[in-house]
């Protein structure tokens, strides 16, 4: 017993001793390990800065030397070379002097913190500093204006001044009711001061586009110059207030004032941008340097109109913009040649002011794009607007205006914390209620005063392309003019619908809460119509004859599906699923033992008799799939082996003959009809042709009820691929997008069928040199990506989206 | 045996096919700047690192045509090859400007790259090539799932969100967010066959994924080592990623 409780002893001993050394001794020979790495190479690099500085004290003699025998014999331009020289090295000495003196000492404590501001935030505010603050030579003078200072010049080549308007341009700018400007920012582009002519043109399109938003005070081109004036908004740039508020933070992140005062700048942006959006201009240069905060009025503005683009412009993307702020996706797009009124630029402005809202947040930029982790404290909500803004282009945000509803609701929540994104009117939370009630209600709002009056959501104008200015957000309608309309309503054939005639200026009323901008994108894309076919009267009691029909059929198939949705209910009791088979799996298992002992009972003479073949008297009456569960039982019984009655014929389950993927097909799938329509040019491949033949064989050996549209043209057939080839149109060549475009549609179509199966061209193949062919099979609510022709696994990919 | 997307992939290369560079450059990108900058060891600055980087696809597009996949050798090394070259070439020239002062250019296999030389074929590199292409395959995920879908998964797996508070975060009960993480879940592994497929040249290559932890055809059981496997790769990329842009920032 002794040597027992030892033996144990030892055993718990040597499991402590274990514990212990895992997880306290492991941890500190790291953590001493880690301080000596620390200090061995803190000295090792305040070594190296001490011999950087030696170095750079012996050169500097020297270099000085050399520059004063330059200007001895006169060669000039070499004593600058070493003058420069010299300059250099002092800076890299003073440099090597703080490091040794204040930096290494100070981060050999830890104190990383305490030299940031010197060594980052420093060098960022002297580099960013304002040049000359008077323009070069008579001819650069601007009448009526008194220079004062200037700013950097960004990447237009243009020169920025800040003046102040003499009383007459005061006075006439009173006159003309923009109000008291004190001072303006002058822009000049000058060829006598390295302005190109191609620097002036794309300027002159930023004009345009300020005017539109009543940004410019006044313009003047001449032979010599350009130059635009616009109100100075004083501040600093958000890249440098994001970075004070980092530095003043802890490392978990940002505190709740920061935090709000830092969201409430986001929103003064998406406030501006949805009055871009609305005038019908895209930003495309939304990042933290050209976003400047006020912090006399606490407020944001949005400048640099160097890359500003009409939303309809026809002209190719390019890829101008800046790093981490733009969407890869924009970049994808201008390396395809697509047009800019082919894609809906406000997603692209939402994504540089997610990232703007991220960059505030985290202190650095989204290095991996939509993916990048937020790990900074942060309200949830918060996170899931950033995540929803940068998310994939199709999936973003629709507009400015949904985003800023979301941001409104966490900003005027009392506690933004407990703010959960299921509560943003985005996911199907309520509206925000607006600023004024979460003022009065919260003592403390999370939104700073001045950001939240300053906005006035945007009524939707007639025209996108219309001028709005931020004064006056809603231009005037339109006179009141009645324009017919004609609606394409079959791009196959060309058949259009003629339109109640409707007021240009009104949006039609189902239309009226949508944004412009979404009905704009919507009506662009689509080809001209075609008419000239048949008369128009014909062609619309067609269309209308063909509404009919299709309506009647959807409201049969909707009555027959909530025939079946109310059967399914009725047979439900009520029990949840997977509580009846654990409660079946329970009584299968007591009865097991149960009806042994009771068999036992019945025989007490052979206790090791099969319960399977003392259970199995003749019944005639049995079903064919019990008599398949006792077959072997029986034949052992009595000596003679008798085949089984395979039981899948009784409940439905198809044969294996049709292949592994349809062998576990439910009755339910296999009874699903298809349709298969073809958008290859007739005559089609002689091999695309016989694949396809193949391919639709099999799925009806399968069991689906197949239509062929490909090969047998209907006129049910024709219509369905007029409607599948407007729907597809020029759209993404991706084949799940094309799929899921396809999937949209065909939720809304009336169709009698359930799948519908797209041969189409394979694009890759096409750029290939190659004819191949591609399957895109949707059903209404899910759809799969492309699968070839081969019967095998179009029959598994068809099995997977009807199953679902 | 080599898959027709990779040939495809590749095809597109040789077709100048611009979309396929800059998915490659996206993908491979980082990968290349860090490799770069660890050879460099303080040699060369960010700026001349990020240079190098562009150089290195320079130097691929002009040599896209001589690759053959049919010889088995995997085209990160090859890429890494290049890019060895190219970094040569740039140590030669700054060399260059020193010969006649008794000093030679240095060469291909000179002293300055033995700092890497510890790993053989570079495992450290070939493993960021690996990360890169989970981080391909999760990015394609986000275009095709649905964005609450995705965001369930982002906050479960990537996040490490507790599933109960995920789903009072999106307003679904836990077993909605249990069968939505399972749908993306395989949507990943589909994704992750295609990726490592249209990158990968040799079996040894596909066999990739097993190796790291990330079974493409598991058991149930299979799932919480898949997603940890997921999250660590997407952390440890997230890290490169983060280190790059903090590069590209202070070169400003």
């Amino acid at each position: 017993m002794t040597t027992l409780l030892m033996i144990l002893g030892i055993i718990l001993g040597a499991v402590a001793a274990a514990i212990v050394f895992v997880f306290l001794f492991v941890p500190l020979i790291k953590t001493i390990g880690k301080v000596i790495a620390h200090v061995f190479g803190t000295i090792g690099r305040w070594i190296t800065d001490l011999f950087r500085l030696v170095g750079t004290i012996l050169v500097i003699p020297v270099f000085m030397l050399l520059a004063a025998l330059s200007v001895i014999i006169g060669r000039w331009s070499a004593s600058t070379h070493y003058g420069r020289a010299v300059t250099g090295e002092s800076k890299s000495a003073v440099l090597c002097l703080y490091r040794i003196s204040i930096g290494h000492p100070l981060r050999l404590f830890g104190l990383h913190a305490l030299v940031e501001g010197f060594e980052r935030r420093l060098p960022e505010v002297v580099a960013a500093a304002p040049g000359r603050d008077k323009p070069a030579g008579r001819k650069s003078q601007f009448e009526g204006y008194d220079i004062v200072g200037s700013l950097k010049g960004g990447g237009s080549g243009g020169k920025l001044y800040i003046a102040q308007p003499d009383d007459l341009k005061h006075a006439a700018f009173v006159k003309r009711g923009l109000g008291s400007v004190d001072q303006v920012v002058i822009k000049a582009f000058s060829v006598h001061e390295g302005s190109t002519l191609p620097q002036i043109i794309r300027e002159s399109r930023a004009l345009d586009a300020a005017k539109r938003l009543g940004l410019i005070l006044e313009h003047d081109l001449t032979n010599e110059r350009f130059f635009y004036v616009m109100e100075y908004i004083p501040g600093e740039p958000m890249s440098i207030v994001t970075q004070r508020a980092h530095a003043d933070a802890g490392p978990e992140g940002l505190g709740d004032a920061a935090i709000g005062r830092l969201l409430g700048y986001s929103r003064d942006v998406l406030v501006t941008l949805d009055r871009y959006h609305t005038g019908g201009l895209w930003h495309k240069d939304i990042k933290p340097d050209n976003i400047i905060v006020d912090h006399d009025q606490g407020r944001a503005a949005v400048v640099d109109l160097g890359l500003i683009t009409p939303l309809r412009s026809a002209m190719t993307l390019t890829t101008h913009g800046t790093e981490y702020f733009r969407d890869p996706e924009l970049v994808r797009m201008a390396l395809k040649g697509v047009k800019v009124n082919e894609v809906n630029g406000e997603k692209f402005d939402i994504y540089a002011a997610a990232a703007v809202m991220y960059a505030a947040i985290e202190g650095s930029f989204p290095a991996h794009g939509g993916l990048s982790q937020i790990s900074k404290r942060c309200p949830e909500a918060i996170r899931w607007i950033i995540r929803r803004g940068m998310t994939d282009y199709d999936k973003r945000y629709e507009s400015v205006a949904d985003m800023l509803r979301d941001l409104d609701v966490v900003l005027q929540a009392a506690e933004p914390f407990d703010v959960k994104p299921a509560m943003l009117p985005s996911v199907g939370g309520a509206e925000p209620t607006g600023p004024e009630v979460s003022s009065e209600s919260s003592p403390e709002p999370f939104i700073p005063p001045a950001a939240a009056v300053s906005y006035a959501p945007a009524p939707a104008p007639a025209d996108r392309a219309a001028p709005a200015t931020p004064s006056e957000p809603t231009p005037a309608a339109a006179p009141a003019e009645m324009t017919p309309a004609l609606k394409l309503a079959n791009w196959w054939s060309g058949r259009y619908e003629v339109e109640e005639p409707t007021n240009a200026g009104e949006p039609p009323a189902d239309r009226a809460n949508e944004s412009p901008r979404t009905e704009a994108v919507r009506r662009t894309p689509r080809p001209a119509p075609n008419p000239g076919r048949r008369p128009a009267q014909d062609q619309l009691k067609n269309a209308r004859a063909r509404a009919a029909e299709r309506r009647e059929r959807a409201v049969k198939r909707v009555a027959t599906r909530r025939q079946s949705l109310r059967q399914q209910r009725e047979k439900a009791s009520g029990l949840h699923p997977a509580a009846a088979i654990a409660i079946g799996c329970l009584v299968g298992l007591v009865s097991i033992p149960v009806t042994a002992i009771l068999l036992s009972d019945d025989q007490p003479g052979d206790p090791f008799a099969s319960p399977a073949v003392a259970a199995a008297p003749f019944d005639p009456n049995r079903s064919p799939a019990q008599a398949a569960v006792h077959a072997p039982a029986r034949a052992d019984a009595r000596g003679t082996p008798t085949p089984p009655i395979p039981p899948a014929t009784a409940t439905g389950i198809l044969s294996a003959s049709s292949g592994d993927a349809t062998a576990t097909r439910s009755t339910h799938s296999a009874t699903a009809s298809v349709v298969v329509v073809s958008t290859f040019n007739q005559p089609v491949d002689p091999g695309i042709a016989k694949g396809l033949g193949k391919a639709i064989e099999s799925l009806r050996i399968a069991g689906y009820t197949v239509a062929d549209a490909a090969n047998n043209a209907t006129p049910e057939g024709v219509d369905l691929l007029a409607d599948v080839r407007a729907e597809r149109g020029l759209g993404a060549s991706q084949a799940w997008a094309a799929s899921r475009q396809l999937s949209e549609w065909f939720n809304t179509a009336d169709t009698r069928y359930d799948a519908l199966i797209v041969i189409e061209p394979e694009p890759e193949a096409i750029a290939r040199g190659i004819t191949a062919a591609r399957a895109l099979i949707v059903d209404d609510d899910s759809y799969t990506s492309a699968t070839s022709l081969d019967p095998e696994s179009l029959a598994h990919k068809l099995r997977e989206v009807t199953s679902d | 045996m080599i898959s027709n997307v990779t040939t495809g992939f590749i095809a597109r290369l040789r077709a100048d096919d611009q979309e396929a560079w800059f998915e490659l450059w996206e993908t491979f990108g980082p990968v290349l700047r860090a490799q770069l900058t660890k050879w460099g060891q303080g040699r060369i600055g960010l700026e001349t690192v990020r240079d190098l980087s562009q150089e290195t696809l320079t130097q691929l597009s002009e040599c896209i045509d001589r690759y053959d996949p049919a010889r088995g050798a995997r085209f990160s090394t090859w890429l890494l090859a290049i890019a060895k070259h190219v970094l040569g070439d740039e140590i030669d020239k700054r060399m260059a400007l020193k010969r006649g002062a008794g000093k030679r250019g240095a060469s291909f296999e000179e002293t300055w790259m033995m700092a890497s030389a510890d790993q053989g074929v570079d495992e450290a590199y070939e493993a960021a090539v690996f990360r890169a292409k989970v981080e391909k395959a999760i990015r394609n995920v986000e275009h095709k799932t649905e964005f609450l879908d995705f965001s369930i998964y982002r906050m479960r797996v990537l996040d490490g969100t507790p599933g109960k508070d995920v789903a009072e975060s999106v307003g679904v009960s836990e077993p909605t967010v249990s069968r939505r993480l399972a749908k993306v879940r395989d949507v990943l592994r589909e994704e992750l066959r295609d990726v490592i497929g249209k990158f990968s040249f040799t079996k040894e290559e596909r066999d990739e994924a097993e190796r790291n932890g990330v079974a493409l055809n598991p058991t149930k059981a299979d799932d919480g080592l898949f997603d940890e496997a997921i999250a660590e790769i997407y952390h440890q990329q997230q890290e490169l990623r983060r280190l790059d842009e903090e590069a590209a920032r202070l070169g400003r």
